[in-house]
C-alpha cells in the first residue's frame, strides 16, 4: 500500500485482526474509528463479551449487549476456532494480509498454537502483533489473574479515589482495559510509521498494570522522586482528600437545584473575579486571601463560604456567570445533561446508529476531529460471524462446501 | 544506537499545562524532535508549581518535559514569530494547547500554517474541541471529568454527594488519545502527502469512556446509577480492608469454579458452605453480607499477602499501590517501567516511562530541557543562523 491514494479515512485499507477480550475491545474499535478495516475474530459459539450488560430491554441475547454494541462499533465479524489445526491454518491466511494484530490471550498462548510472532513474522514480514496482557510478557507477575476493578488497584488510582475515611472508590466504566487499549494503539501506529520507513513489523508488548500507571498517575513517581529538591505540598504521598482538587476553592458546592459545581481557583485574578461576583464578602476581603499558599492552609474555610453562597444559585446560572467572567468553574454533569449539553452536539458528538437488533440509537462518538479524514461510523457492532462468506469465501476464496464443513466440524 | 520509529519527524510545541505536553513527550520518547517554544518572560505554569526558584525542577514538568528541546522566544516581537515560521517550514507537525486565539493572534492559525508549509498537520486542544458555544471555556482536568458525565457518578452507591479522585487521569488519557489520533495523520499522510488539522475535546474524551452506560440511556431510558466498587452481576466483587492503615485489596470472582479457588484459598471456613452464598445469583444476593466475611479473612494479611494467596490458587486479586510500592513494584522493575535519568540540578531522579515495549523500536526518554536549553542549538543547526546573528537577536530582546 504505498502507491498515493485518494481516500477519505485515516487508515483507510489497514486491516486489524481482533483476538480480544475486554483489554482489547476499545483498541480495535479506535483503530476502526479512524478507518482501518478491524475483522473480529469470535468463536463460533460467540464472543463472551456478548453477555456482558446493559441489554437492550433488559433480555440477555447476543445481539443485544450494549457493551458489545458500543466497543465493536465498525468491526466485521468472523467466527474461528483457533484451537484446531485448521483453525490455525484459516488465522495464517488471513495474516498473510494483515498489517496489525491484536490479541489478549495469557502470555504463551499464541505460542502454544503455533501463532508466535516469530511464526507470523515468517508468514508476513510487515505484521505487527499487538500484545496486550495484565502484566507483561515477563516477570513475576506474569500469569496473574485480573479484572479491571484489580487492575485499577494495581496501577496506583485506587488508592488515590474517593474519600479518606471511607474505602476507596473505583471509577466508572472499565478504564484499566480502555488504558491498556489506548497504549495498544498507540503502540500499534508507531510501529506502523516505522515500517512505512523500512517495511519492518515488530511485536508490541502491552502492560495492562504500566498502562494504568501512565493513563492515571504517571506523575506520582516523579513527585515523589523530586520532593527533596522541589515539593508539590507538605506530604510525599498525599492521601486521597475525597473530592478536594487543584485550586482553593476546588472542591464541589451544592447548588439551588440540588446540583453541584466544581471549581478549580488557581490564580490571583481568578480568585478575585470570584469574590467580586460573590459581592465582596468581608470575610475574603484580606489581601491574603489571594495568596494560594494562604487559602490552602485554609481550605476548609474557604469551601465553606463558597458553598454558603453557591447554595443560591442554580448549575445553570453559575454556568453562565462563571463563563463570562473566565473563572474555572462547570456544572457536575450526569450522562443524561451531557447528552443534551450544547457544546457536543454543535459538534456531533454523538451519532446516530442504526444496529438491527437494538434499532436506532445515539452513541457517543470519537472525541476527536480530524479536517481530512474525519472519523466516521460506517457499520454498527457485526453480528456473530456477519462477515464470514465476505472474508472466507470472497476473501479466501475457500468454496462453499469448504465452509459447511468447516461449519459443521466447529471450526468456523 | 537504538533505532526510533519516528525517525525524522519534527514537532513545534506550543504546550503547557499537562494534555499538550505530555502529548508531545510520548512522540518524543519515541524519537520525533520536539522544539518547546517557551519564554523567560512568561514560563510555564507547571515549571512554577513548586515556586519561582524551581522551574527547572519541578515534577510535573519533569516529566511532561521528557525528551523535548527548549528555544526561547519572545512572541510579541515580529522577528520572535518570524523564528517561529521558519521553525515551521522545516517540521511536520504543530501542537498547541494554549487557549483559543492565541495562535490566531499571532498569525499561526491553521490557514496562516498551511501557506508556510501547506502539508503541515496542526493538532489543537482547547478543554472542549473546537467549535460550539462554549470552546472559549477555560477549562481545567477536574472541570472535564465533571462536564463529561464521569465524576457524577464516581461514588459509592450509598453516597448522594460525588466524590471522584485526585488523579487526574482526563489530561493522560486524553494526551495520549491525542498521540494516537496523530499517529494515524502521519500515516496518512506518509501515503498522500496530505496534512490536516485536527482537535480533541477532553471532555467528549472523557465520555468515551463510559460508552455503555451513555447506551443503557440512550436506548434503555435508563438514569445511569453509581456502582462503587460494585458489580451488578459478579459477587465477591469489591474492595477489602487488609490489616494495617488504609490499606486495600481488590478482589473479583465471576463464576462457581473461581468461587471454588477462593474458598480454597481462605481455607475452606465453615460460612462459605452455607446456603446463601451456594451459586452465583445468591452470592450476588447477599454479597453484602459475604463483603463481611471476606474482610474478616483479609484484615488478617497485608494487601500483598491477600494478592499472593489468591493468585496461588488462580484467584483475581489485586493490592491498591501506593507510589512506594509502584516503584518498588517487582513487576514494573522487570519491564524497566520506572526509569532513573540524570537531571543537571537534581541528579538522579525517577520517572514513569513507557508501557508498551515495541520489539524493534523501543523508545526511550531523555531528561527534561532547562529553560531555553536548545536555543542556540536550533537556531544555528536548523535555520542555519551564524553567532552574531543570534547574539543580535538576544540583544535585542527576540530571545527572552
Amino acid at each position: 500500500m504505498s502507491e498515493h491514494q485518494n481516500f477519505n479515512k485515516a487508515l483507510e485499507g489497514r486491516r486489524v485482526l481482533e483476538l480480544s477480550d475486554g483489554k482489547g475491545l476499545y483498541c480495535g474499535k479506535m483503530l476502526a474509528e479512524l478507518g482501518a478495516d478491524v475483522i473480529k475474530i469470535e468463536k463460533p459459539e460467540g464472543d463472551p463479551t456478548r453477555k456482558i450488560p446493559p441489554f437492550k430491554d433488559d433480555i440477555p441475547h447476543s445481539e443485544k449487549s450494549l457493551y458489545f454494541a458500543y466497543y465493536n462499533l465498525n468491526k466485521r465479524s468472523v467466527t474461528l476456532n483457533l484451537d484446531c489445526l485448521d483453525g490455525q491454518k484459516i488465522f495464517k491466511k488471513l495474516a498473510e494480509t494483515a498489517d496489525i494484530v491484536i490479541e489478549t490471550f495469557s502470555p504463551g498462548y499464541m505460542k502454544s498454537i503455533g501463532l508466535s510472532y516469530p511464526e507470523l513474522k515468517e508468514i508476513n514480514n510487515g505484521i505487527i502483533m499487538v500484545s496486550i496482557t495484565n502484566f507483561g510478557q515477563s516477570g513475576p507477575y506474569r500469569d496473574y489473574k485480573a479484572s479491571d476493578l484489580t487492575a485499577f488497584a494495581v496501577g496506583g488510582p485506587l488508592l488515590q479515589s474517593g474519600d479518606p475515611e471511607k474505602p476507596p472508590c473505583a471509577c466508572p466504566g472499565q478504564l484499566a482495559y480502555d488504558s491498556a487499549s489506548l497504549f495498544g494503539a498507540q503502540g500499534a501506529l508507531f510501529a506502523l510509521y516505522h515500517r512505512n520507513l523500512t517495511g519492518q513489523g515488530q511485536h508490541v508488548d502491552v502492560s495492562m498494570q504500566a498502562s494504568v500507571v501512565s493513563a492515571t498517575v504517571d506523575w506520582g513517581i516523579p513527585a515523589y522522586s523530586f520532593w527533596d529538591v522541589a515539593p508539590l505540598g507538605s506530604e510525599r504521598m498525599p492521601k486521597r482528600q475525597g473530592s478536594k482538587g487543584a485550586g482553593v476553592p476546588g472542591d464541589i458546592h451544592p447548588t439551588k437545584d440540588n446540583g453541584w459545581v466544581r471549581t478549580v481557583v488557581l490564580s490571583p485574578w481568578q480568585f478575585r473575579r470570584l469574590t467580586d461576583w460573590m459581592g465582596n464578602p468581608d470575610s475574603l476581603a484580606d489581601e491574603v486571601w489571594e495568596n494560594f499558599i494562604f487559602r490552602i492552609m485554609n481550605r476548609d474555610f474557604v469551601e465553606g463560604v463558597m458553598d454558603e453562597w453557591s447554595v443560591n444559585y442554580t448549575k445553570e446560572e453559575l454556568r453562565e456567570g462563571a463563563f463570562e467572567r473566565g473563572i474555572p468553574m462547570v456544572p457536575v454533569q450526569s450522562p443524561a445533561e451531557f447528552f443534551n449539553d450544547p457544546q457536543p452536539n454543535a459538534r456531533n458528538y454523538f451519532v446516530e446508529v442504526n444496529h438491527a437488533e437494538i434499532g436506532k440509537h445515539y452513541y457517543p462518538g470519537a472525541p476527536y476531529r480530524l479536517s481530512e479524514t474525519p472519523w466516521q461510523y460506517y457499520r454498527p457492532a457485526p453480528m456473530l460471524g456477519e462477515h464470514n462468506e465476505d472474508i472466507y469465501q470472497n476473501g479466501l476464496g475457500l468454496s462453499k462446501n469448504e465452509i459447511i464443513a468447516l461449519r459443521a466440524n466447529g471450526v468456523i | 544506537m537504538e533505532k526510533k520509529a519516528l525517525e525524522g519527524v519534527r514537532v513545534i510545541d506550543f504546550t503547557n499545562g499537562a494534555v499538550g505536553t505530555i502529548c508531545t513527550r510520548r512522540l518524543g520518547s519515541f524519537g520525533a524532535d520536539i522544539i518547546r517554544i517557551e519564554s523567560k518572560q512568561y514560563i510555564d505554569s507547571m515549571r512554577l508549581m513548586s515556586g519561582p526558584d524551581h522551574f527547572h525542577r519541578t515534577a510535573p514538568f519533569t516529566s511532561a518535559g521528557l525528551s523535548k528541546k527548549s528555544i526561547t522566544v519572545n512572541m510579541k516581537e515580529p522577528k520572535g514569530v518570524e523564528i517561529v515560521k521558519k521553525l515551521v517550514k522545516v517540521s511536520d507537525l504543530f501542537i498547541e494547547n494554549y487557549g483559543l486565539g492565541v495562535m490566531e493572534s499571532w498569525g499561526l492559525d491553521y490557514p496562516d500554517l498551511i501557506k508556510i508549509k501547506p502539508d503541515i498537520i496542526m493538532f489543537r486542544t482547547p478543554g472542549l474541541g473546537l467549535g460550539g458555544p462554549r470552546s472559549m471555556q477555560r477549562t481545567q482536568g477536574p472541570l472535564l471529568s465533571s462536564l463529561g458525565g464521569l465524576y457524577h457518578l464516581w461514588r459509592h452507591p450509598e453516597e448522594s454527594r460525588p466524590i471522584g479522585s485526585q488523579v487526574i487521569h482526563p489530561d493522560f488519557y486524553a494526551a495520549n488519545t491525542a498521540v494516537m489520533v496523530i499517529l494515524s495523520a502521519l500515516d496518512y499522510h506518509a501515503r498522500t502527502g496530505k496534512g490536516q488539522l485536527i482537535d480533541l475535546s477532553q471532555a467528549e474524551t472523557v465520555s468515551s469512556l463510559m460508552g455503555p452506560i451513555y447506551l443503557d440511556y440512550t436506548v434503555n431510558n435508563r438514569i445511569p446509577e453509581p456502582l462503587g466498587n460494585h458489580s451488578s452481576f459478579a459477587s465477591p466483587y469489591g474492595v477489602y480492608r487488609c490489616k494495617g492503615d488504609d490499606k486495600w485489596c481488590a478482589i473479583t470472582v465471576f463464576n462457581d469454579d473461581e468461587w471454588k479457588s477462593f474458598c480454597n484459598a481462605i481455607g475452606n471456613p465453615a460460612w462459605t458452605q452455607e446456603e446463601r452464598f451456594d451459586d452465583v445469583l445468591q452470592r450476588v444476593k447477599h454479597s453484602n453480607e459475604l463483603d463481611t466475611f471476606i474482610e474478616e479473612w483479609t484484615t488478617q494479611y497485608t494487601p500483598n499477602e491477600v494478592m499472593e494467596i489468591l493468585q496461588k490458587e488462580g484467584v483475581t486479586a489485586g493490592a491498591a499501590l501506593t507510589t512506594e510500592d509502584l516503584i518498588q513494584d517487582p513487576q514494573l522493575k522487570e519491564r524497566g517501567y520506572v526509569v532513573e535519568l540524570d537531571h543537571p540540578e537534581a541528579g538522579k531522579k525517577s520517572y514513569s516511562s513507557i508501557p508498551m515495549i515495541l520489539s524493534e523500536t523501543p523508545g526511550e526518554d531523555f531528561c527534561c530541557p532547562m529553560l531555553g536549553q536548545h536555543t542556540e542549538e536550533i537556531l544555528s543547526g536548523l535555520l542555519n543562523m551564524k553567532t552574531n546573528e543570534i547574539n543580535q537577536l538576544a540583544e535585542d530582546g527576540i530571545l527572552a
